[in-house]
């Protein structure tokens, strides 16, 4: 929480703003990628006496369509991290901005949607997914900070 | 698209795939030892009033199980330990014990339905199909007449399910392995026992075979 504290308050370049979207995305892309292989692999958690992880990883909202979510998660923050590169790039193409931020906040919406499914469907929290929950919150905040360093207004997105 | 630019997408997508490449490694190679286990008591000698499996004279190995029938996990290490009765027929005797948590909303209820189906000499069975139906009944709100439809498929006397699940003696039963589970200093379901030494939770039943096949060959 300290470093969170600290890297809202320093003032970062845009190279510095794009390394820790990268990072984020990159851990995204870690937790989903472990995620899916032990889904696949058929390794679930045991249940322990206090956290619902299990509960919530082989609960209906894990997979859709027989597929599981956190193979979504792994598609999505690899793009993440492609979009990323090419926002460092052309970061004043028109399409690509709002391509950015429509990722994003659809990363941002997905998270919540997670959430409350957690906290008032399943009663359940995975630290697993709380994890990506986080990342996706930062990664959407970065990218705010990313467009406003890059002197791009958002109204004219 | 400038050179650079190229590079840094090049070396994005490897990075990509050595990670995923990686995690696969990691995740068949993560050795079961490499977690250490909690610090617990030596589970309490098994006694008449247990609920067990297999050999029941001369076991040269016994294998308690602390398990939740609301658990994913224990429903894994069920189907592996059907297969070790199955496989070390004359060796092994398995020990069954109640440790329905707290998180799951009908584990308490589900091992009510156990405990009733044992009183019937049908707890194995009704275990295959508390585990084998596992979902459609673990948010349910009516457990109970999900659980008596499993027994009225085995054959049991309902009136003497019902009676015997709704018993406090039941309640009492399930509570005292339970609490006895819980003061060994167990954390998590399921928790396995081989001659009263916790062992990790095996990844898939060949693991689990070699374990009790070389504490055979100790012996």
């Amino acid at each position: 929480m300290m470093i969170l504290k600290k890297l809202f308050k320093m003032k970062l370049t845009i190279n510095k703003i794009f390394i820790i979207l990268m990072i984020l995305s990159f851990l995204g892309f870690v937790d989903s990628s472990y995620l899916t292989i032990t889904d696949y692999k058929h390794i679930i958690p045991p249940c322990t006496i206090t956290q619902g992880c299990e509960k919530v990883l082989s609960s209906s909202f894990a997979t859709i369509y027989g597929i599981p979510l956190a193979f979504f998660g792994v598609l999505y923050f690899a793009t993440s991290m492609l979009l990323n590169v090419s926002m460092l790039h052309r970061s004043h193409n028109p399409l690509l901005r709002r391509l950015f931020i429509l990722f994003n906040s659809s990363g941002v919406i997905t998270a919540i949607i997670l959430l409350v499914i957690q906290f008032l469907v399943i009663k359940a929290l995975c630290q697993y997914c709380m994890l990506v929950e986080l990342l996706l919150f930062l990664i959407f905040y970065f990218s705010i900070l990313f467009l406003k360093r890059s002197k791009i207004s958002l109204t004219h997105l | 698209m400038k050179t650079k630019e190229i590079g840094i997408w090049i070396g994005v997508i490897i990075a990509l795939l050595l990670t995923f490449w990686g995690l696969i490694t990691l995740v068949n190679n993560s050795n079961p030892s490499d977690t250490p286990l909690p610090e617990v008591k030596t589970p309490k000698a098994v006694s008449k009033n247990d609920i067990t499996l297999g050999a029941q004279n001369n076991a040269k190995i016994i294998l308690t199980e602390y398990a939740d029938f609301q658990c994913p996990a224990c429903t894994t290490q069920a189907e592996f330990i059907k297969n070790l009765n199955k496989d070390f027929k004359d060796n092994l005797l398995i020990v069954y014990r109640f440790l329905p948590l707290d998180i799951h909303k009908n584990a308490l209820p589900s091992a009510q339905a156990a405990f009733a189906a044992f009183k019937q000499n049908k707890f194995w069975e009704m275990s295959d199909l508390l585990y084998q139906n596992q979902a459609s009944w673990s948010e349910a709100d009516n457990a109970q007449k999900i659980f008596t439809d499993y027994a009225k498929a085995l054959n049991l006397n309902l009136d003497q399910f019902t009676l015997d699940y709704n018993a406090n003696s039941t309640k009492e039963f399930i509570n005292n392995e339970r609490n006895e589970g819980m003061s060994l200093g167990i954390v998590y379901t399921p928790s396995l026992f081989v001659n009263g030494k916790l062992i990790e939770n095996p990844k898939n039943y060949d693991d689990f075979k070699k374990i009790i096949q070389n504490e055979i060959n100790n012996k």
